[in-house]
């Protein structure tokens, strides 16, 4: 108790100057150099052309993305690097939109039409990133088990040791109860998705290059993952599966003439990948959100004077430290909850004898 | 609002790059650790299978053993008690043995006794003849007229032959 007292000290103390300065250097500037706050942050949470690293007093230091794009009446294809569009400059006729902050072309009518996109944005490279690390990860504590292939071997330590903890747990806790007998042949293709969300919420609150990008916060990121677990159901499901959605087992007039179960049923194979999609993306993003609006306050009150600045800051500070923690929490618990619902819908579209136990 | 509007471009690169990834570890990577692991489960359970064997097999021994030391236990007991009964047996005999021999030889001796004294008062009895002869003789060499007077003679003839 009383050890935290001084630290809360030592912050005030540390921060109260830093804060008069920052007050002074805004006071000094003109007024329109506020703080957006709302642009700071959706600037992160969305996707963007070039990945900003840092910033010195007035120069940007970034990594300009390749952009390409498709429109048939540009010409076909084209791709260039971003750094030429910076600034709302045009190159071929292409010009980022102020209002979408997507890459545009001007038409003969002077609106702004999207071409087709597919340039390789920060969320692109930041994903290939994660990827690229967990087959790197993965691989080489396999490489230890293809080393160690007698079953009399030691049991690994160290990092393969702790990884292999981690598989395990999530093969038995999520994935073994929530499949069913059938678990192995899923097995590989769930912990994948589990280690590609842990390891991309985890990275995601790195805040430095080459993590730090908002990866499973991005509503494409989570739109195929579901869709991956939705092709796993309704593509592997069995005959029992479909039979319960068709033909499900309640009285004949809620199917019959009018198919109101059929249709409540069908919806039901659409929602559970949208709930799926919506939540990881939901909690991610409203995670980054956070500690973005938390960082934010301080230079918010920076003009507020030194008193507020200050004590703003350590509040702050406290907070940001505080979610952080949450966010690591969140992390694991969205990798875990999105694993464990695609198991059980899994598990779901392969019913063993369900429907003659009943009767 | 576009936040919640899914990109075409990111999507292809998703299903480029992760695609690509999940696909090397559903195949490979995945399998080859859960595989390791099902294997050293296996393993395991086969060790904790043969342990609770060797278990049962050594309980069986140990009950084997005890009863091997139990019937060794019994076997040694009447073997003692028989050695026993024999000492008893033996030393009975040699008692009874013992006893004869000694009365035997007490009997022998008590002949021996007996015949020696017969033999030396034989010898006596000849001894007292022949001094009787003597004192008579002397007795009769000298007068005899006195009977009282023979008589301490004789006595005083004894006491000198005998002394």
């Amino acid at each position: 108790m009383k050890k935290s007292g001084y630290i809360l000290l030592l912050l005030l103390v540390l921060l109260v100057p830093s804060g008069q300065v920052m007050a002074q250097a805004s006071s000094e500037s003109d007024e329109k150099e506020k703080v957006d706050v709302k642009d700071v942050i959706f600037s992160h949470i969305k996707d963007s052309y070039s990945w900003h690293l840092f910033s010195t007093n007035n120069r940007h230091f970034s990594i300009y993305l390749p952009v390409i794009v498709y429109s048939k009446e540009m010409g076909g294809w084209s791709a260039f690097s971003s750094r030429r569009l910076e600034h709302g400059a045009e190159y071929n006729g292409y010009h980022i939109s102020e209002t979408s902050g997507k890459v545009v072309y001007t038409n003969g009518e002077g609106t702004e039409v999207r071409p087709f996109d597919m340039s390789y944005t920060k969320v692109a490279m930041s994903l290939t990133i994660n990827a690229l690390l967990l087959l790197v990860i993965v691989l080489c504590c396999g490489r230890w088990y293809k080393r160690h292939n007698q079953p009399s071997d030691k049991v690994p330590g160290g990092f393969v040791g702790f990884f292999e903890y981690v598989v395990t747990m999530v093969s038995d806790d999520i994935i073994k109860p929530g499949v069913g007998p059938e678990y192995k042949r899923y097995e590989p293709y769930l912990l994948s998705v589990f280690f590609f969300i842990i390891m991309s919420n985890l990275l995601g609150l790195v805040p430095v290059f080459p993590a730090g990008a908002n990866v499973t916060g991005n509503i494409s990121i989570t739109m195929f993952l579901a869709l991956c677990t939705f092709i796993a159901v309704n593509v592997f499901g069995n005959k029992e599966y479909w039979k319960e959605i068709l033909w499900p087992d309640v009285p004949v007039f809620l199917k019959c003439p009018l198919p109101l179960m059929p249709l409540i049923e069908f919806f039901g194979i659409l929602t559970k990948p949208f709930a799926l999609m919506v939540r990881l993306f939901a909690n991610m993003m409203a995670g980054h959100v956070i500690i973005l609006s938390l960082t934010c306050v301080i230079f918010v009150t920076a003009p507020m004077g030194a008193a507020i600045n200050g004590s703003m800051t350590v509040v702050s500070i406290l907070f940001m430290v505080f979610m952080n923690m949450m966010e690591l929490l969140v992390a694991y618990i969205q990798a875990y909850v999105f694993t464990m619902l695609s198991s059980v819908f899994i598990g779901m579209s392969r019913p063993h004898g369900h429907i003659d136990k009943k009767e | 609002m576009d936040l919640l509007l899914p990109e075409v471009g990111t999507l292809i690169w998703m299903l480029i790059a992760v695609g690509i990834v999940f696909f090397i570890l559903i195949k490979w990577g995945f399998p080859m650790i859960t595989k390791s692991v099902d294997q050293r489960k296996e393993y395991i359970d086969a060790s904790l299978e043969k342990a609770e064997q060797a278990n049962s097999r050594l309980e069986g021994i140990r009950q084997e053993c005890s009863e091997l030391l139990d019937q060794a236990r019994k076997e040694r007991a009447d073997i003692l008690q028989d050695a026993a009964k024999l000492r008893q047996e033996i030393l009975q005999n040699a008692q009874q043995e013992s006893k004869e021999q000694g009365e035997k030889i007490i009997a022998q001796a008590k002949a021996q006794i007996e015949q020696e004294r017969e033999e030396a008062i034989r010898s006596i009895r000849a001894e007292i003849a022949t001094l009787s002869v003597a004192v008579a003789q002397k007795l009769v060499e000298k007068d005899l007229d006195d009977t009282s007077e023979q008589k301490d003679l004789t006595n005083k003839l004894i006491d000198q032959i005998v002394r």
